[in-house]
C-alpha cells in the first residue's frame, strides 16, 4: 500500500464528505495548534526519519472535489496504511451510543485488544486526546454521565491505527446524534462510506416484557440507515454487530446474566459468538422487540451481543461506585474479524455460520 | 434509590426493585443487632407492615473501594432472581427468598427472607429419622437449585440450616449459574477439588460434594477431607460416588433423592416463557438460513443442435495423406523394395 513518504498514489474516500481523491494530494501539510489548523512547513533538510515523525501528527486538507462540505482535514496517517475502516454507531438519542463508544475507547486505551494480537495507537493524536479528556475519562475515571451528543456533527469521534498480523488499518468511529441519523442529510453521510456498523438497541424502547405488551415499531435510526444503504438489495454485505445495550439491567436474568459474566480470553470464538447472537436475538424476540431485529435480517453477516457501558444505572446523574464496563469490546472484535483486520480461520467464520 | 435520612430514628426508607421488576418503597423498622457477615457485609433484621426480612448491605465507602464485596451481593441477587422466575408463587421453603434489591446505589443492598431454623454447625444431635428427613431436604434443595440453573457454591454446615422439618439454604454470595466459569476458592474446605481450584465450568452437580460433606458431618461428626471408609453401609451406599474425583462421575440430586426413596418431583415450570424464547431461537435459525449465500442458479442449457455430419477440412485431409504416405514408406522399407 502506501507509506509516509507519499511516493505511492492511493485513492481515498474521505469519511466526512465521501468524496474520493488521490492521496497524497500534493497540497500543503497542516498542524493542529491552539484549536486551529495552521500550515506546516517541513524543512528540506529534514531527513526521512524526521519527516516520518512530523507526519505522525500532520494533517492534509481534504480537497472535497464536490465542494459541498465545509473545510475539513484528515490526519496524514489516515490513508497511509490499509483501506480505512469506518465504523458507525447507529441508535436513537437515548440508546446510550455515546456512553458505549466512550467505554469502547477506554477499554482499547487500556490495551483491551492486545490479547487478540492487536495493537492500537491514535491516527489523530489531537482528536484522540480530546476524546479521552472530554468523553472517556469523565465516564470511566470520574463516573460522570455524559451529555447528549451534539447535533450536526459530521466528523468522526475518534480514529485509531489498528495493527494485526495482517497489517495496519486506520479505524474511524462515528457517533452521530440520533436525530441526525434519522434524517437523510449530510450529517449522516458517513453511513454511505461506512465499512461496518454497530446497531445499538435501547432496551427502554425495545423491550415489552409483559405478555400483553404491544410491540414497538422499531428504531427509526435503524430504518433510516438500512434504507440509505439498501438500494433494493435483499441483503447488505456490510458487516454489522447489534448490541443489547444497558444489559446490566438484565444482569440477573438469563441469558444476559451468563454472557455478562464471560470475560474475553484473547481468542476469537465463532461458536461462542453464534451462541450469544442466538441468545440475544431470542431475548429480544421473547420481549416483543422484533422490529429492532431488522439489522440482523438485512445484513448478511451480523452478530448480536449483550453489553453494558457502565455496569449499572446512574444515581443522580453519576455512578457512585464508578463505572464497570462489560463486554464492550465484543462487537468491535466481531467487526474486526468480519472485515479481515483480525485475521485467522476462526475470524472467517464470524457472522457466516 | 437510597436510604432516606428523614425516616424516624430506628426506621429507614428503602427504595428498591422486587423480583418482578416493580419499584417498591418501604419504610422499614430496624430490628435486632447489626451483624457483620463474611467480607464485611452488614446484616440486620428489618420489618415492614408485618413482613420480616433481612437487609444485607455494604457501606458506601467500602462499596466504592472493594468490588469483590459487591460481587457477593450481585451473586445473591442473581440466584434469587433466577429462583423467583423459576418457582414464582410456588417458592420452595428450602431456599431463602429474595425480597428486593438496589445494587446500583452508593450503598448497595438487598433484602432476603429471614433465616429459619439453626445452622447445622450448631446442632448437637439428630435422630435417625430426623437425619433421613434432613438428607432428603438438603438434596431436594440442590434439585430445586438445579431446576433454576444455579448452584449455591458455598454449601457448609453454617449456610445449611435445619428447623426439624426442612432445610433452609441461605447466603448465596458465591452462587453461580450452570455454565459460568468457576472461580478459585482455595478456602472452601467443604468444596470439591475443582471448586477450590476454580477450574472448568460450573455444572448442576457442583454442590453435591459439599452437601455430602455436610451429611457426613451430621451423621458422624467428621469434618475435613471426606472419608467413607469404615462408615455404615447405608451411608456408604447413599453417598456412593459423591466424592468421585471427576464431577462427571458424581450422582445428581435427583439420583440421591431416589436412593433415599424420596420423590424427586419439582414444581412445574412456566412453559409459556420458555416457548417464547425457543420461538426466538427458531426465528434466528431461519433467518440465518435465509441469509446463507445461495448457489448460483444453473445456466439455461442451449437448445440441442442437430447432430453434425462428419466433416474433414483441408488440414485434416493433408494429415491423412501424410499418414497414408508414411504407412506406404514403412511397408516398402520393410519389404526391402526401398534401399
Amino acid at each position: 500500500m502506501t507509506n509516509f513518504n507519499g511516493s505511492l498514489i492511493a485513492t481515498v474516500r474521505c469519511p466526512i464528505c465521501l468524496d474520493t481523491f488521490h492521496w497524497p494530494t500534493g497540497d500543503s501539510l497542516y498542524e493542529y495548534r491552539d484549536g486551529e489548523f495552521a500550515e506546516l512547513v517541513i524543512s528540506p533538510a529534514a531527513d526521512a526519519i524526521k519527516r516520518a515523525d512530523i507526519m505522525q501528527t500532520a494533517y492534509l486538507r481534504c480537497p472535497n472535489p464536490s465542494e459541498d462540505a465545509n473545510e475539513h482535514y484528515l490526519p496524514a496517517a489516515y490513508a497511509s496504511y490499509g483501506n480505512p475502516l469506518v465504523i458507525g454507531l447507529v441508535g436513537s438519542t437515548k440508546s446510550g451510543k455515546s456512553h458505549l463508544l466512550a467505554a469502547i475507547i477506554a477499554e482499547i486505551q487500556r490495551d483491551g485488544l492486545r490479547p487478540y494480537g492487536l495493537t492500537c495507537r491514535p491516527v489523530d493524536f489531537a482528536l484522540h486526546e480530546a476524546f479521552l479528556r472530554e468523553r472517556a475519562d469523565p465516564l470511566v475515571v470520574r463516573g460522570e454521565m455524559l451529555g447528549a451528543t451534539e447535533e450536526a456533527i459530521t466528523t468522526y469521534a475518534d480514529a485509531l491505527l489498528v495493527t494485526s498480523a495482517a497489517g495496519t488499518w486506520p479505524v474511524a468511529f462515528f457517533d452521530v446524534a440520533g436525530g441526525d441519523l434519522a434524517k437523510t442529510g449530510k450529517t449522516a453521510r458517513f453511513v454511505a462510506g461506512a465499512g461496518a456498523l454497530i446497531f445499538v438497541v435501547d432496551p427502554d424502547s425495545a423491550l415489552r416484557t409483559d405478555a400483553d405488551g404491544e410491540r414497538g415499531l422499531g428504531d427509526p435510526t435503524f430504518d433510516a440507515v438500512l434504507g440509505r444503504l439498501g438500494g433494493g438489495k435483499r441483503h447488505l454485505e456490510l458487516p454489522a454487530a447489534m448490541v443489547v445495550n444497558k444489559a446490566d439491567r438484565f444482569r440477573f436474568v438469563p441469558p444476559a446474566d451468563v454472557w455478562l459474566r464471560r470475560r474475553g480470553n484473547g481468542r476469537v470464538d465463532a461458536e461462542a459468538m453464534l451462541a450469544e447472537s442466538r441468545d440475544a436475538y431470542a431475548f429480544l424476540y421473547k420481549n416483543n422487540a422484533n422490529a429492532w431485529l431488522r439489522p440482523f435480517h438485512e445484513c448478511r453477516r451480523c452478530t448480536l451481543h449483550f453489553v453494558s457501558a457502565t455496569g449499572g444505572d446512574p444515581v443522580d446523574d453519576a455512578f457512585p461506585r464508578g463505572v464497570r464496563s462489560q463486554r464492550v469490546l465484543e462487537p468491535v472484535i466481531a467487526l474486526l474479524a468480519m472485515t479481515g483486520i483480525l485475521p485467522g480461520r476462526e475470524s472467517t467464520k464470524v457472522g457466516s455460520w | 434509590m437510597s436510604e432516606d435520612i428523614k425516616a424516624p430514628a430506628g426506621y429507614a426508607e428503602l427504595r428498591f426493585r422486587d423480583p418482578a421488576g416493580q419499584s417498591q418503597t418501604w419504610t422499614v423498622r430496624q430490628q435486632g443487632d447489626l451483624a457483620i457477615l463474611g467480607e464485611g457485609i452488614l446484616s440486620q433484621q428489618v420489618s415492614w407492615n408485618g413482613t420480616h426480612a433481612v437487609k444485607r448491605w455494604i457501606p458506601a465507602e467500602q462499596a466504592a473501594r472493594r468490588r469483590g464485596m459487591c460481587d457477593r451481593l450481585e451473586n445473591e441477587a442473581r440466584a434469587g432472581m433466577r429462583a423467583a422466575e423459576r418457582f414464582r408463587d410456588r417458592y420452595p421453603v428450602e431456599l431463602t427468598r429474595l425480597v428486593g434489591y438496589d445494587l446500583d446505589a452508593a450503598e448497595p443492598f438487598l433484602l432476603v427472607s429471614p433465616p429459619r431454623g439453626t445452622p447445622v454447625a450448631e446442632l448437637d444431635w439428630m435422630s435417625l429419622d430426623e437425619r433421613h428427613a434432613f438428607q432428603a431436604s438438603l438434596f431436594r434443595a440442590l434439585l430445586l437449585l438445579a431446576e433454576a440453573g444455579i448452584v449455591h457454591g458455598n454449601v457448609t454446615a453454617t449456610t445449611v440450616r435445619w428447623d426439624g422439618k426442612a432445610v433452609q439454604l441461605g447466603d448465596f454470595g458465591y452462587a453461580a449459574a450452570v455454565g459460568d466459569d468457576r472461580q478459585p476458592r482455595p478456602d472452601y474446605v467443604e468444596g470439591a477439588p475443582e471448586q477450590r481450584r476454580g477450574s472448568g465450568r460450573v455444572t448442576a452437580v457442583d454442590d453435591v460434594w459439599a452437601a455430602g460433606a455436610v451429611l457426613l458431618r451430621v451423621a458422624t461428626g467428621q469434618t475435613g477431607p471426606p472419608d467413607l471408609s469404615g462408615r455404615g453401609a447405608a451411608l456408604r451406599s447413599l453417598l456412593d460416588g459423591v466424592f468421585a474425583a471427576s464431577a462427571d462421575d458424581r450422582p445428581s440430586a435427583a439420583t440421591l433423592l431416589r436412593r433415599l426413596g424420596v420423590d424427586a418431583a419439582v414444581p412445574p415450570a412456566d412453559l409459556a416463557a420458555r416457548r417464547a424464547f425457543a420461538d426466538g431461537e427458531r426465528s434466528f435459525d431461519r433467518a440465518l438460513k435465509d441469509k446463507a449465500p445461495r448457489p448460483s442458479p444453473p445456466t439455461v442449457r442451449p437448445p440441442d443442435k442437430p447432430a453434425r455430419r462428419f466433416h474433414i477440412g483441408a488440414t485434416g485431409l493433408i494429415g491423412l495423406l501424410v499418414f497414408a504416405a508414411s504407412i506406404v514408406l514403412i511397408v516398402l522399407i520393410a519389404t526391402g523394395k526401398l534401399g
